[in-house]
């Protein structure tokens, strides 16, 4: 079976990681003869792309079998030499119309979640299945910080989609500066980043000096997940997020919402799982004209949820350690050899 | 749409496909006319500061499609390259066709780094503030000499592929008029001429809806910094050519033999003297032979454009 790859595996992001990840998991599969070529959504190029990734690139065959497009739905294609056109994609809100009008032209459409399949039109999601995610971590996290317990979260251009300052408010109304805590918020930019802390502080109303618990902004995401104790990720996007994943086998007992897709891999014994209200996408920050418009809806966090689960993230240390130790245990879930299995059936089938 | 298909374009074409390219014009009209015969179709495309197509100057051939709209919208459903003319002048917007489209770019150096055209006449820039990094994957140059001049500047793989001279421009009338002057260049290069070629009477080559034909008149004066396959032309018509004295047009003309340069307008005026005097008129018939022994290669240009296509389809995609 010779199949195509196209997607944006070259990208240094997580459109970027998850094309790498479903490449490695394809190549698994027996007897599969894999080429690949890049697309790029974005101006973030991996420059440590896999080795492997370069020997699919240099394939060249005469007849391929199945086409797979790893990208955004207005970006893909029907073409009538493959025996198979298959979709695979990220939605990360529910019910735009538009994109289907895309997926529908496709013989599969693959997702990494339920939560995903559940956000395409219902006669979408007969060809529409989840294949899960596959994740490793290099090692398990040998920094443990002993001062203070550390939540942390990746808050990036601060788009409003990331929830941080959703985030921001729920530590704020639960914390006190006495408390022997942090947040440690990845930022691109640290001075955007404390004017919205600043913000935050002043609409909590609890401090008329900027004496509230412990924040420390941090550009660089690289070590984290070995010196964080508990990741948050109350982002309304849907979806599968390698970062959560990473946490979860880390041992970080991440924080998710009910709803997002996350809930699908990091459990109560593993984690903790806040409500959520689904509604109508407001989203400022919009990367193309028709995607996260308000005929979309997506997931937002209940703060008061949010701010219990940080309490007891802090507190049950025991709880805790348990929590933690399971996701630790969840390498299987998150394999690339299930994912590779689960992927050779719905291509087979 | 594009991308998608453009990718699947560049796994499942082969190296005798017919490609499909996008170009400027910027007065290149002959040079793309040219193009079209080597195995390829040219979506000519509009881009704000850049000169449109002038059927006067070269009617469209059938597979060159002046678009009026953007790319998008003409019923084509993948493309192969996109072909920049200048590194100057084209090549942010063609290498934003590039990326956008994902499709290898294939720069065409018309002339040497020294010199640029739609630089006002006898102006020179110092190329290395403008042109780190603007390299194609493939490199293609008119000549040897243009060719080593880019050296330092092109990373891809580069390749010399002198233009021709169609059989039909060898046409020579046997009573000629007098001047003829390529009109054909921005307004600020023509205007410190404007005084002397109208004492001479001198004829512009193009009019709004016809082109004069250099074959019809005796002398020529090409009023760019370069040899272009107008000045080319005019020389297989067996006129004699007057051009500015520049690196770039010392590499085909050698005054007194094939051809006249001038070095300032004062000179100009005292060669076109000479000629109105009979002085240079033997030397008509050297430039033609000039043109028959360097620039008549019909098949070896569309042999060679041909392996640059072949070679870029197998060889490239976005990224690599």
């Amino acid at each position: 079976m010779n199949i195509l790859f196209i997607g944006p595996y070259r990208q240094a992001d997580t459109w970027g990681s998850i094309s790498q990840s479903l490449i490695r998991s394809i190549s698994m599969i027996e007897d599969v003869g894999l080429t690949t070529r890049p697309i790029f959504l974005s101006n973030s190029i991996d420059r440590n792309v896999d080795p492997n990734i370069f020997q699919f690139e240099a394939n060249k065959e005469e007849k391929y079998d199945i086409l797979i497009q790893h990208t955004l739905p207005s970006y893909m294609i029907y073409n009538g030499e493959f025996d198979k056109v298959v979709g695979f994609t990220s939605f990360e809100t529910k019910g735009n119309e538009q994109w289907d009008n895309y997926l529908r032209l496709l013989d599969k459409l693959l997702v990494s979640t339920e939560a995903e399949k559940e956000g395409v039109s219902k006669d979408i999601r007969e060809k529409t299945f989840s294949i899960g995610a596959a994740q490793e971590v290099d090692s398990l996290k040998n920094n443990i910080p002993t001062n203070r317990f550390a939540f942390y979260c990746f808050g990036g251009g601060l788009e409003s989609r990331t929830s941080v300052k959703e985030v921001i408010q729920a530590y704020f109304s639960e914390f006190h500066l006495n408390d022997n805590v942090s947040l440690v918020l990845q930022v691109n930019d640290q001075q955007k980043a404390q004017a919205l802390v600043d913000q935050v502080a002043q609409e909590v109303g609890f401090y008329s000096l900027p004496y509230y618990p412990h924040i420390h902004l941090v550009e660089k995401e690289d070590s984290l997940h070995d010196n964080g104790n508990c990741f948050i990720d109350v982002s309304s996007s849907i979806g599968f997020n390698p970062e959560t994943a990473k946490a979860l086998l880390k041992g970080n007992t991440p924080i998710v919402l009910k709803g997002s897709g996350r809930d699908e891999y990091v459990k109560e014994e593993s984690g903790f799982i806040v409500d959520s209200i689904e509604d109508l996408l407001i989203c400022p920050d919009r990367p193309l004209k028709d995607m996260f418009t308000a005929r979309e809806t997506c997931f937002k966090p209940r703060l008061s949820a949010l701010k219990d689960s940080m309490r007891e993230a802090f507190d049950s240390k025991i709880s805790q350690l348990r929590k933690s130790k399971s996701g630790i245990d969840s390498k299987e879930m998150l394999s690339y050899k299930k994912q590779s299995k689960l992927i050779k059936e719905i291509l087979c089938s | 749409m594009f991308v998608m298909s453009n990718i699947l374009r560049s796994v499942t074409r082969t190296p005798e496909s017919r490609f499909r390219c996008i170009s400027f014009c910027r007065e290149n009209e002959k040079y793309i006319s040219l193009l079209s015969k080597c195995n390829c179709d040219i979506y000519v495309v509009r881009q704000e500061g850049l000169s449109d197509w002038k059927n006067s100057i070269s009617p469209a051939p059938d597979n060159v499609f002046v678009l009026n709209t953007d790319l998008h919208s003409c019923s084509v459903s993948y493309f192969d390259f996109v072909l920049c003319h200048g590194r100057l002048q084209e090549f942010d917007a063609a290498n934003n066709i590039s990326a956008s489209l994902h499709i290898p770019l294939i720069t065409i150096d018309h002339v040497s780094k020294r010199i640029f055209q739609k630089i006002p006449l006898h102006t020179s820039v110092n190329p290395s503030n403008y042109l780190e990094g603007r390299v194609g994957k493939v490199n293609v140059a008119l000549s040897e000499d243009i060719k080593t001049s880019w050296t330092s500047a092109t990373h891809g793989i580069s390749i010399t592929i002198p233009t021709f001279v169609g059989e039909d421009s060898f046409e020579t009338k046997e009573d000629r008029k007098g001047f003829l002057f390529d009109n054909n260049v921005p307004s600020q290069s023509i205007s410190p001429m404007e005084n002397i070629f109208s004492s001479f009477n001198c004829t512009p080559r193009f009019h709004q809806d016809k082109a004069e034909k250099p074959g019809d008149f005796k002398y020529y004066i090409n009023t760019w910094n370069n040899i272009d396959n107008k000045t080319l032309e005019a020389m297989a018509a067996s006129c004699i050519c007057i051009s500015p004295k520049t690196p770039e047009t010392e590499q085909v003309i050698t005054h007194g033999e094939n051809g006249l340069l001038y070095s300032g307008m004062s000179d100009l005026n005292k060669i076109m003297t000479e000629c109105k005097s009979g002085k240079w008129d033997s030397i008509g018939s050297n430039s033609k032979e000039y043109i028959l022994n360097n620039h008549a290669d019909e098949k070896t240009f569309i042999d060679k454009w041909k392996k640059v296509f072949s070679y870029a389809s197998s060889s490239f995609f976005m990224g690599n």
